[in-house]
């Protein structure tokens, strides 16, 4: 344990991590020094890169320069010929960009156009780099490491040049201390009296701070557990159940796999073989694919994105009811949008393959850094040439978005987050999870018409908040800004200028007449007789007659009147003895192949009378105690309906009502 | 009238979906007038405008509005008003010959608001939209002028929205939740929100699912409840909502089977079931006729057609092939039209009459009575039925002049038309039943068809009232009347040659002309130069139809009052701010929430009846005269559009009477006038300065100079009173206390000036 702490402050990695970032931000000698360094065995590469690894090469030796002179008096000339003194505050990031920026506090006019005037210039100069021309800095020393930008500032602020009498940050004094490196030294306990034990240990077991509080202070706490957590009901008869219960599932939980993680595998209280890991590894770092080695170019890519669009389901299917599944992976079974299937649920098999690196070198540790291993080299370079890849092979454009790639081939922590962010803001809890499975667009989507689908599936575009399934019903009124006419008026029917028809002479029968015979007589009013055409001598009474149904419900119950004698219709229609035999049992198999768009003509599927389900009186009342209405059917007291069981929970029948084919009641 | 309850139930249900105004570019919309307007003036906008009447002061202001946004996408809109009522809609208006829920609810506000002067009322009722037929002049004036396209449907605009959107003449259908019934496969539009420039669609399919409804359980849901096609909320259902018989359906419940017990609300169910499928629509052609099959095998087929209905036709048509005798499509049930539509859809009329419906010429009310035999009076606003409004509506005159326009309007209809019995039903308390007989021999029309206005005037020449009125003499009179049968060159074809014939044969019918075609005592006035002469011929005529139909006493007019105090000079502020009221006041487009006066809403109400009455008579002469075509110009078969919206546009008296605004700003001013003089020692000076500084912070924000109107309708009074004296010289007013009632108040009106 004390090992690592000590090794800490000089294990900052190679990779852009943030710890180490933070560090690198504040101008720190030894952080920029081992970026350097390590860029600097990066130049021993094959002969094929080495134009480009040059080229990196220069573009940090500028870095370092430019990092170095932060805070140093710079003139900056630009293309109108005018030069600007100032001190330097910032550079873009150029890499990234490839074009230089730079911004320069407290600017002068040294020489230049009068259409500047030096008061007029702002606090904060930003030169673009189209703009710049040259920029000298002046009195750059590489040694003067101390020089950060917060202790400039504040020598600019006072007009004090002598950075040695003002005010000293910490980075100031430490980063002078380490202006040479020094040797360093594994810290070793000076006498067993010193041994402190681990945080862990409980030997402060006794240590009340509130009791201490009261009696050194007089502060009398008014702490209380309960407001911060859910009180215990220790009372509770079921508690002890309860507890056992807990236990179980907390054991299920511990006894998982920890899939490789160590960091997990620690904090289940697993004793792991930990010497040779890297604490940034242990602890914060990405987790990375041990198969890189295999993968080549666009190969590498395609692969894995075919094997994205494979594994998705079968990992989907990992959640059952009643066990335990991870904040992240729960997120996957709530959503539909495959972004944050992607994002969140697919990070189990990159744990999986997460191991303790065989070849890695566990002399990070020690004082002396050691040379890297031929593995970790090569996992170096491998890593440089991913950052650097451009595809040979142009994917799908429809189904790879470019920038998408990007964040692929980069592998950058970040990425997965970031296509989760903007995928599915509300999946807040599946971006924590940092993951290496890349975003892959569902082709389908694009054919998807936004009105085509009811329900759950009801997704188009990416920035739409997806609903959990358990309100599926979600709000929906908000604005489709992407909504093409197409989409709304169907591909034939866009309304274009050419289509547009005056329709003012339409409808005028005269004109009508004219156009067919102009000389033909005209109908005279008195002819039309005060009936309208018919076709069938029968009434509409006939042709919309009304006979009793046989109400479906959604999830395939069925009602049916059943042997009540008050109901007045079963003086007239045969209806429940006749309807018996015709119903037809649903064939297994069929399951729920109609989503709730597609409603199934339920003829097929009339399920025999099995009297044992719920009674129908609770399904009634059930019904009055929800909304208050009392169904015409039930006030009257007509027979009461009774229930058939639902043959497949779950599927869906379109809500149809069944009818009985009996002649009218009338 | 929409489904009941269900609008706000997608809405709950997060059915409607949201789109972005610019998915409409360069589409045709068809769009439903009633539910447009429902939706621009929802009960929560101008919540006095049942108070004050008349044309809604932001209406046409929206409508613009709204018509500049279409052309800035080039979006072609398509307004499209409901025709006639069906039968269940009809019977609806009768009601039991009760009072109706609106009707109710005014007078209750009226009473209400006479007790306690709190205010914060609304005059309408909750959950109602404005009645649009009384605009539709109105509205279509206002679109012919922007040239906007319109089209009355012959009976529902839903469905004749339907037609319009299969036959693609418009992209995309503007209407209320109704439109859910014709055509599940589809989106609709069910409100623009112009000012986050996006609409609000609803699409047929999607909410089927959504609602875990089928098509046939939507229907039958929406027809215990109430729509279009079945405008009742059935007995069974009375507490009942959307979603509670949603849930009820989904539970298992359903609405056929509770039906099942009750034989009339079955027949009610059935009607709209039939209604909904036989709406006639009017088609490209110009004829009327049921939706045909094209359009219902859409629906049919994706829905579940209950096979019984199949069966059963099949079977019938097996079992008695021989009693069917025009066996056209015996076999395909979507062909199969019914022989008793007529009791759902209401008797048929001749397709030339639908045409000119559809352009917006003929008065409903007229029609409905010779479909329905009844010709309905129901409670004006004011929900107080005077004496005069009685006499103007069921007094003896009335009835006899109903039956003349009558017997004019069937005059080439079928003789079915000319010979059934109608009869007027005022649905006042009480109930009044009056015979109307329109069986008048030789008919009317046969008396007057010898007028024949040629005014040989250039081309493309307007018609106006005033312009009409001015030429107005014994001599133009004898000039338009030929002896025999119309030669070719006195027959007509220009738009004010036929308005003018239509309006000289009205007045022949109002009595204004005497069947020898010499000018009765009446036609006298309009010759006075008083009459002829002055700014405001339409108001002047309006009073004295009304004066010669109401046979006006002092009472009449000075009754109903708001004011208790029964001075003499309360019963003149009452009498000129009631003719005040005839007068528009120029008004802003803004809800107005202010003062509202009872007494001049009663007389404006009154006017309002007139008005109609005119507008009816002037309406079936010139429909008589459309019909039998003898004096019209066989070169002008009248198969341009344009031209019969030009005649359209001139005919008179379409536009309803203007609100009772300047009668209220009349009102206050003369209240404030006389109460600052009763009150105080002051001089009429002073009063009369307080009486304009409080009109113009009363009614400044809806007008812009209400001091000055005011001014204007005093001087209207005093022509009036002119008239009047006039009408008191010629003996053809009784009454000396109302000659006197208009003396002292032009007295009083000079007192101010």
């Amino acid at each position: 344990m004390s090992q690592i702490k000590n090794a800490r402050p000089n294990s900052s990695g190679t990779s852009g991590h943030r710890r180490s970032n933070s560090r690198n931000f504040n101008g720190s000698g030894p952080g920029s020094n081992r970026k350097y360094n390590g860029k600097e065995e990066s130049s021993q590469k094959p002969a094929v890169q080495q134009s480009k690894v040059a080229a990196q090469n220069n573009d940090d030796r500028l870095l370092f320069a430019l990092a170095h002179s932060i805070g140093s008096k710079v003139i900056v000339t630009v293309g109108s010929g005018s030069s600007y003194s100032g001190m330097l505050v910032s550079f873009n990031d150029f890499a990234a960009d490839s074009e230089l920026s730079v911004i320069v506090k407290y600017p002068e006019l040294i020489d230049g156009s009068q259409e500047n005037d030096a008061e007029e210039l702002p606090e904060t100069l930003v030169f673009k780099a189209k703009d710049i021309v040259a920029v000298e800095i002046e009195q750059l020393d590489f040694s003067k490491a101390h020089n950060s930008y917060p202790a400039a500032i504040a020598e600019a602020a006072e007009g004090n040049t002598d950075s040695k009498k003002a005010f000293k940050t910490d980075t100031d004094i430490s980063g002078k201390s380490q202006s040479k490196e020094r040797e360093l030294q594994k810290w070793v306990p000076e006498g067993p009296d010193t041994d402190l034990g681990n945080l862990e240990d409980d030997t402060h077991a006794n240590w009340d701070q509130f009791e201490v509080n009261e009696r050194k202070f007089g502060v009398k706490s008014t702490y209380d557990e309960n407001l911060y957590t859910t009180r215990i009901n220790r009372d509770d008869p079921d508690y002890e159940r309860k507890l056992v219960e807990a236990e179980r599932i907390a054991k299920e939980i511990e006894s998982q796999s920890y899939n490789g993680n160590i960091h997990v595998a620690e904090e289940r209280g697993l004793v792991v073989d930990d010497s040779g890991i890297d604490e940034e590894d242990k602890y914060s770092g990405v987790l990375r694919d041990d198969d890189n080695s295999q993968n080549k170019g666009g190969e590498l890519l395609l692969g894995m994105l075919k094997k994205n669009v494979k594994a998705q389901p079968s990992e989907l299917k990992q959640y059952k009811a009643g066990r335990y599944v991870p904040p992240n992976h729960r997120a996957a079974n709530f959503h539909h949008d495959p972004a944050v299937l992607q994002s969140s649920a697919i990070t189990q098999d990159t744990s999986k393959t997460k191991k303790p690196k065989e070849g890695q070198d566990s002399k990070t540790g020690d004082s002396k850094e050691q040379p890297k291993t031929k593995a970790q080299k090569e996992i170096e370079s491998l890593k440089e040439f991913s950052s650097n890849l451009k595809l040979p092979k142009k994917p799908a454009e429809d189904s790879v978005p470019k920038e998408k790639n990007k964040q692929e081939t980069s592998k950058t922590p970040s990425s997965a987050s970031k296509v989760s962010d903007e995928s599915s803001k509300p999946a807040t809890a599946a971006t924590t999870t940092s993951t290496k499975k890349p975003f892959k667009m569902n082709p389908n989507t694009a054919s998807f018409s936004p009105m085509g689908f009811g329900g759950q599936t009801d997704f188009h575009a990416p920035h739409r908040i997806i609903p959990a399934s358990g309100t599926s019903q979600g709000s929906f009124t908000r604005p489709k800004r992407n909504i093409s006419q197409q989409a709304f008026f169907g591909a034939n029917r866009v309304p274009t200028v050419a289509k547009q028809k005056i329709l003012k002479d339409n409808f005028n029968l005269f004109l009508e007449k004219h156009r067919k015979d102009p000389k033909a007589p005209f109908e005279k009013p008195f002819v039309t007789p005060p009936t309208w055409e018919t076709t069938i001598e029968e009434s509409y009474r006939v042709l919309f007659p009304i006979n009793p149904e046989i109400p479906m419900m959604p999830d395939n119950r069925m009602f049916f009147y059943g042997g009540g004698q008050t109901s007045p219709i079963h003086n007239t229609s045969p209806l429940p003895q006749q309807l018996i035999p015709r119903m037809i049992p649903m064939i297994p198999g069929q399951g729920p192949s109609g989503g709730p768009g597609v409603p199934q003509t339920g003829s097929q599927h009339f399920v025999p009378y099995q009297p044992q389900l719920i009674p129908p009186q609770m399904m009634m009342s059930h019904n009055q105690q929800r909304r208050g209405y009392m169904p015409p059917l039930s006030q009257s007291g007509m027979g009461v309906p009774m229930m058939a069981p639902p043959p497949f929970p779950g599927h869906y029948n379109g809500g149809k009502h069944m009818r009985s084919d009996n002649k009218d009641l009338r | 009238m929409p489904i009941n309850t269900l609008e706000s139930h997608l809405f709950d249900n997060h059915s409607v979906n949201t789109y972005p105004f610019d998915v409409l570019k360069n589409a045709t919309i068809g769009i439903d007038v009633e539910h447009y307007i429902s939706r621009l003036l929802s009960f929560k906008k101008e919540l006095n405008y049942d108070a004050i009447s008349g044309v809604p002061l932001t209406l046409l202001n929206y409508i613009d509005t709204d018509l500049k946004m279409f052309q800035e996408l080039n979006i072609r809109p398509l307004f499209v008003f409901p025709g006639l009522k069906s039968t269940s809609q009809y019977e609806k208006l009768l009601n039991g010959k009760e009072l109706n829920s609106s009707e109710i609810y005014h007078r209750k506000v009226w009473d209400d608001r006479t007790y306690s002067r709190d205010g914060g009322y609304s005059f309408r009722e909750p959950w109602s939209s404005i009645p649009i037929r009384p605009l539709y002049g109105d509205l279509i004036t206002f679109f012919i002028e922007n040239n906007i396209d319109y089209l009355v449907a012959p009976y529902s605009a839903v469905v004749q929205l339907h037609y319009l959107e299969s036959k693609q003449m418009v992209d995309v259908v503007y209407s209320s939740t109704d439109y859910l019934l014709l055509n599940p496969t589809q989106k609709f539009i069910l409100g623009f929100e112009f000012q986050n420039r996006e609409f609000k669609s609803l699409d047929k399919t999607n909410i089927l699912s959504r609602l875990n409804l089928s098509f046939e359980q939507l229907k039958n849901i929406s027809f215990a409840l109430g729509n279009e096609f079945q405008p009742e909320r059935l007995p069974g259902f009375l507490s009942a909502s959307f979603p509670s018989l949603h849930d009820y359906v989904n539970n298992g419940g359903s609405i056929i089977n509770s039906l099942l017990q009750d034989p009339a609300s079955l027949e009610k169910f059935q009607r709209g079931l039939a209604l909904l499928k036989y709406v006639p629509v009017l088609k490209e052609d110009g004829s009327v006729g049921p939706l045909n099959s094209e359009l219902f095998q859409v629906s049919h087929s994706s829905s579940s057609k209950p096979p019984n209905i199949a069966q059963s036709a099949n079977s019938s048509s097996q079992s008695t092939p021989s009693s069917v005798n025009t066996p056209l499509y015996p076999k395909d049930q979507d062909l199969q039209i019914p022989n008793d539509l007529h009791d759902v859809i209401g008797q048929r009329l001749s397709n030339e009459l639908y045409f000119y419906i559809s352009l917006g010429l003929i008065n409903f009310e007229l029609l409905e009575s010779i479909i329905y035999d009844h010709y309905l009076e129901r409670l004006p606003l004011d929900a107080q039925v005077t004496q005069l409004y009685e006499k103007i509506t069921i007094g003896d005159d009335s009835i006899e002049l109903k039956g003349k326009v009558l017997n004019v309007l069937t005059s080439f209809l079928n003789r079915y038309y000319q010979v059934k019995r109608l009869q007027l039903t005022a649905v006042y308390q009480p109930v009044r039943e009056l015979t109307l007989n329109q069986r008048i021999q030789p008919t009317i029309y046969s008396k007057i068809r010898s007028i024949i206005v040629k005014t040989n005037q250039a081309n493309g020449t307007v018609f106006t009232l005033d312009g009409f009125f001015q030429n107005f003499s014994s001599k133009f009179v004898t000039d338009s009347v030929i002896t025999d049968y119309p030669n070719d060159s006195q027959k007509i074809s220009q738009p004010i040659d036929i308005v003018s014939t239509g309006l000289l044969r009205a007045l022949t019918i109002l009595g204004f002309v005497d069947y020898s075609f010499a000018l009765t005592k009446w036609g006298e006035l309009l010759v006075s130069p008083l009459f002829q002469q002055s700014k405001h011929p339409k108001e002047l005529f309006l009073l004295l139809v009304l004066f010669k139909l109401g046979k006006i006493t002092e009472r009449d007019l000075v009754e109903p009052s708001d004011s208790k105090v029964t001075s003499d000079e309360r019963k003149s502020i009452t009498l000129i701010s009631k003719i005040s009221g005839l007068l528009k006041l120029k008004t802003r487009p803004i809800n107005y929430n202010s003062k509202v006066s009872r007494s001049v809403l009663n007389f404006r109400s009154t006017i309002s009846k007139i008005n109609t009455i005119v507008s009816e008579t002037l309406n079936s002469s010139l429909i008589a005269l459309f019909l039998s075509a003898t004096e019209l110009e066989s070169s002008v078969r009248l198969n341009d559009t344009d031209y019969w919206r030009q005649i359209v546009k001139q005919i008179p008296f379409r536009t309803s009477v203007p609100n009772t605004l300047l009668g209220v700003a009349t009102l206050t001013f003369l209240t404030t006038y006389i109460n600052a003089k009763e009150e105080g020692p002051e001089k009429g000076t002073e009063a009369v300065e307080k009486a304009n500084a409080f009109i113009e912070q009363t009614f400044s924000p809806v007008s812009e100079s209400p001091k000055a109107q005011v001014v204007e309708a005093f001087e209207f009074f005093k022509e009036v009173g002119s008239v009047f004296k006039l009408l008191g010289d010629s003996k053809l007013v009784a009454d000396k206390s109302l000659l006197q009632r208009f003396e002292s108040s032009q007295k009083l009106i000079d007192q101010i000036q």
